[in-house]
């Protein structure tokens, strides 16, 4: 019986980013699905075999993705961290900074000293601007916080995906309509590849 | 006449005794030659032309194999000599219903093989090491529907010397001759190769005003949006694809995506399926708003317009429309959006041709006449009897193969076809009483004109070898019946 060949192309890609090695590894153990674990997609016959291979791929990218869902949420953590050291920094800085101005109008200081309390002020006005703007990245529309929670449900997502695929290989694959899951996990990792992007995570 | 009243158990051993003769007769029926002498009784000539025709061969496969249709099946020879023999084998088969696998496990095996044949793994990598100099008239015919050419490493056409190619699809097989290494155009529109190739040498490639693509996938997408940018459309659905066309009115445009053969399919990564344009639908768009269009999918060619031979990975497809844009003509854009391995096929009445817009807007919507081919979808059928024939390689096409032409080397060959192909299985198909009346026109120059029925036992080596088993089987039936007639009679 043939069965409709779910797509994996996002998976693959998603193994390309996360865990490039499994990938490899993949490839060798599969000289001939090539085509199939290459990037990208491949314009062909949807009816194709190798299901095995489709599921070994996708499963594999599903295990990478919750691995490294951890390391993620950490990078997230230290991102939120360093807006907030930033933003003392620069009320520490400002607060220096108006002690100077009050203090080179009082007493009418050398221009060098009014040139460096400029200066400071000027990085202040700086780091205050660069605070702001990862703040609005972390708690915005579209932000940083944002994406950090929709990652929580697609790590459960990806784990009940990766469970139910799991039976499915260890009864051999009966054709019941589970095939679709395969489907379901590509999309996933499509999901989870926009929110690493938007997170700009080096993973 | 007591010894007539057979009981019934000895009726029905006769009746098996006589049904397996009758069988055993019908096998033999479909004879077969294998000879490994230098040449074949009857087929000296052919077989010295072949054998010429193999040293013509330049490339590194080492194998080489003919097969040249004869009076009534096939002629087949190659250089490979098999253990035990001085000379190659040569195969002399009539009314063959043997696939080219089992072919080839003869021609490996060589006469006096005794039915141990090779196994399939070393019919294959004899394939793969092999060029084949093919009758194109193998090809198509519903004798030999059996053979599958996808495995051979090399096949060139004996009558037209065009390099055919072959894909496997399914169940079936398509076929291509070659333009250029990686630009294909079908087996069937082979009568206009030169013409179409000049044709399209002649029309100017012009920057693309649009891309769509269907691909869902993401990487696909980016590299889509960095290598067409201010160009790119990825439509949803079915409308934004229409829009698409509206877009781009009178300029030239590229579609990438999946198709089945018929229809442009658009997918979500989950596999669904967001909606199907069918491709004769986005010809007659392109026609209407005189958009030049690339369809570019891995079927699209089946359709009648022009794609890819094989499947095709979505960045590469990018990179060769990023190169192709910049040629200069139609031909080489053409075949920069394929390669030697995953080559690019354009059909006869591609409606991507300058000319056909403005022929097809000139005679008000292709219609009749020798110059229509935009707008008809007949995978270009009625360009091989056109107007231009001086220019073409004007072969096949109901024209007898000239005999007295020195300088056609193999060709040749297709002279000592030597009577017409007698229609055994009394086929009605058109091609066939085509075919037939091609053979009928063919002058006779050799005065030895094997007879068919002694052609089995012709060679005086081994041919015959399934001849002269299927005979001593019939000898031990023969005497088997005898006997049981004779039992019943006892009884």
């Amino acid at each position: 019986m043939t069965v409709q060949a779910y797509p994996i192309d996002e998976a693959v890609d998603l193994l390309s980013r996360i865990a490039p090695g499994t990938l490899d590894e993949l490839r060798a153990q599969h000289p001939d699905a090539k085509r199939l674990l290459a990037l990208g997609e491949t314009a062909a016959a949807q009816n194709d075999d190798a299901l095995p291979i489709r599921v070994e791929a996708v499963l594999s990218a599903l295990g990478a993705a919750i691995s490294s869902a951890g390391n993620s949420q950490e990078v997230v953590r230290a991102r939120v961290k360093s807006a907030r050291r930033m933003e003392t920094a620069a009320q520490v800085m400002t607060l220096i900074t108006s002690a100077s101005v009050w203090s080179s109008v009082a007493w009418s200081q050398a221009t060098v000293f009014k040139v460096i309390t400029g200066l400071i002020s000027v990085a202040v006005s700086i780091l205050l601007f660069l605070a702001a703007r990862r703040q609005s990245r972390a708690s915005g529309k579209g932000s940083l916080i944002e994406a950090f929670l929709t990652f929580v449900p697609m790590k459960i997502d990806a784990e009940i995906l990766h469970r139910d695929l799991t039976t499915w290989a260890k009864e051999r694959f009966p054709i019941d309509g589970r095939e679709k899951l395969v489907g379901e996990a590509n999309a996933l990792c499509r999901r989870i590849l926009l929110g690493v992007d938007l997170l700009k995570l080096d993973v | 006449m007591r010894w007539l009243r057979l009981s019934t158990a000895a009726l029905i051993r006769v009746v098996l005794v006589l049904a397996t003769l009758g069988l055993s007769n019908l096998r033999t029926a479909a004879a077969e030659g294998i000879c490994n002498r230098e040449y074949v009784e009857y087929y000296e000539d052919l077989g010295k032309a072949v054998k010429k025709s193999f040293g013509a061969i330049k490339d590194v496969n080492p194998h080489r194999m003919a097969i040249v249709v004869i009076s009534d099946g096939l002629y087949v020879q190659s250089n490979y000599i098999p253990d035990g023999h001085e000379y190659p084998t040569k195969l002399v088969l009539d009314k063959t219903q043997l696939s080219l696998d089992a072919i080839v496990a003869r021609v490996i095996a060589g006469a006096g093989a005794g039915g141990f044949l090779p196994s399939a793994g070393e019919v294959s990598a004899f394939l793969n090491g092999c060029t084949l100099r093919l009758d194109e008239h193998v090809i198509g015919h519903p004798r030999w529907r059996y053979f599958r050419f996808a495995a051979v490493s090399k096949v060139l056409l004996i009558q037209s010397k065009l390099t055919a190619r072959f894909f496997a699809d399914g169940e079936e097989e398509r076929r291509y001759v070659e333009l250029m290494p990686s630009l294909l155009m079908p087996f069937e529109q082979r009568t206009s190769t030169a013409a179409f190739r000049s044709e399209l040498e002649g029309i100017r490639m012009e920057p693309l005003a649009g891309v769509a693509v269907l691909f869902s996938n993401k990487r696909t997408q980016e590299a889509a949006s960095k290598a067409f940018a201010g160009r790119l459309s990825m439509p949803q659905s079915l409308a934004e694809l229409e829009s698409f066309f509206e877009a781009h009115k009178g300029g030239s445009a590229a579609i990438l995506g999946h198709s089945d053969g018929e229809n442009f399919v658009a997918t979500s990564s989950d596999g669904k399926e967001l909606f199907r344009v069918p491709i004769a639908t986005l010809r007659a768009l392109a026609i209407k708003s005189a958009t030049k269009l690339f369809t570019l999918g891995c079927r699209s060619a089946h359709a009648g317009g022009h794609g890819c031979a094989t499947p095709f990975n979505s960045l590469e497809m990018i990179n060769r429309l990023k190169d192709a844009e910049t040629k200069e003509t139609l031909l080489e854009a053409f075949a920069k959006l394929g390669t030697k391995e995953e080559p690019f096929v354009v059909n006869t009445n591609d409606v991507t041709h300058q000319e056909t817009y403005d022929e097809y807007h000139a005679i008000g919507g292709g219609s009749g006449g020798n110059s229509s081919r935009g707008g008809n979808d007949d995978g270009g059928a009625n360009r091989g009897g056109g107007n231009n024939g001086g220019g073409r390689d004007n072969i096949g096409g109901g024209r007898a193969p000239s005999s007295s032409d020195p300088s056609r080397g193999i060709f040749d060959l297709s002279c000592i076809i030597p009577r017409p192909l007698v229609s055994a299985q009394r086929e009605t198909d058109a091609s066939v009483v085509a075919y037939d009346h091609r053979v009928s026109n063919t002058p006779a120059i050799s005065s030895k004109q094997p007879d068919t029925e002694s052609k089995s036992g012709g060679c005086g080596c081994s041919v015959g070898d399934s001849d002269s088993t299927g005979s001593a089987l019939t000898h031990i039936l023969l005497v088997a019946l005898v006997f049981v007639i004779l039992r019943t009679r006892h009884q």
